[in-house]
């Protein structure tokens, strides 16, 4: 951090974006209507919940599932399925996230 | 005058003494009793304390993570907003100690059933009432330091890749090494509990 603050002083011109204008509430909100910033795409949001849903649902879904119907009675055989699952919901997540960002990065140097 | 530092540390001190002297020379000195307090303390208070702690040790825990991830990510993300979803990765490896917690919590509450008063007190029921309390202790500690140690890597790593998105994939081996932690807190857990019964009648 200390090093970037230091680099951001030496030159401001081209690091920084010149400071915009303070503009008054009105004029503000006539900006942000006809600009409004990147839109997030859909793909992202369902991205997000989809792996909040399963993070939530998935282990201790595989838990009750486990041990009503597959191995009855046998909780520990449960909870060593729904802690495999948190981790391969986790790895998922990995594998997505690295796989999206390096799309990113290679679609920019085309 | 007293340092805040001793104070605080010497009141309960002075506590204690007064009131272990006043039982002792006033004839009640049988009054202190560990095996008492053992055989009297009822099974159901040591199995709830220990799911308490399991649930609220793990939570603290992944909390601190995230808090101090969090920020981490929004401060660097300032700077440098290429860094983004790949960061969210500490997030959800702090999400995970939580989900541990839990895991073994429900594991715990599965053993707690309702039985008369009169058959409570057996050999079998204290151990359940034990194995459920300081299993459930081993776990929420251990989640609480991984917690602690995931967060503070994940937020490392969000500094790092801001400044050299190389250092990235390096930070996240360290971090997979601090979240493996929380997994043996609940293996040991399980293991503990693995042989306690349900409370049941004799």
């Amino acid at each position: 951090m200390a090093t970037r603050r230091v680099k951001s002083t030496e030159k401001p011109s081209d690091d920084a974006a010149p400071a915009a204008p303070v503009l008054p509430k009105g004029m503000q909100a006539e900006k942000m209507r006809a600009n409004p910033g990147p839109a997030i795409p859909a793909e992202v949001l369902v991205k997000l919940f989809g792996f909040t849903a399963a993070m939530l649902i998935a282990p201790i879904g595989c838990y009750y599932l486990s041990t009503n119907v597959l191995f009855p009675g046998s909780t520990v055989t449960g909870a060593s399925i729904a802690a495999v699952v948190a981790n391969v919901v986790l790895i998922a997540f990995v594998v997505v996230a690295m796989r999206e960002d390096d799309g990113e990065e290679s679609k920019k140097n085309k | 005058m007293l340092s805040s530092y001793g104070s605080s540390y010497s009141y309960p001190a002075l506590a204690a003494i007064v009131i272990g002297s006043y039982i002792l020379f006033t004839g009640d000195g049988e009054y202190f009793n560990v095996g008492k307090f053992l055989e009297e303390t009822s099974p159901y208070s040591w199995a709830a304390a220990g799911i308490g702690l399991c649930i609220g040790l793990s939570v603290i825990g992944a909390a601190w993570g995230i808090f101090v991830t969090g920020s981490s990510i929004l401060g660097g993300g300032v700077r440098a907003p290429r860094i983004r979803t790949k960061n969210l990765i500490s997030i959800i490896f702090c999400e995970v100690v939580a989900i541990y917690g839990v895991i073994i919590c429900i594991v715990f509450s599965s053993k707690i059933t309702s039985i008369p008063t009169q058959d409570l007190y057996h050999p079998e029921n204290f151990y359940t009432g034990y194995a459920l309390f300081w299993g459930g202790l081993t776990v929420g500690a251990c989640n609480l330091i991984c917690g602690v140690a995931v967060g503070i890597t994940g937020s490392t790593a969000a500094l790092a890749d801001a400044a050299d998105q190389t250092l990235f994939v390096k930070i996240l081996v360290v971090e997979i090494f601090g979240g493996v932690l929380g997994l043996f807190g609940l293996i040991i857990g399980l293991l503990v509990s693995g042989k306690a019964t349900e409370f049941q009648r004799h």
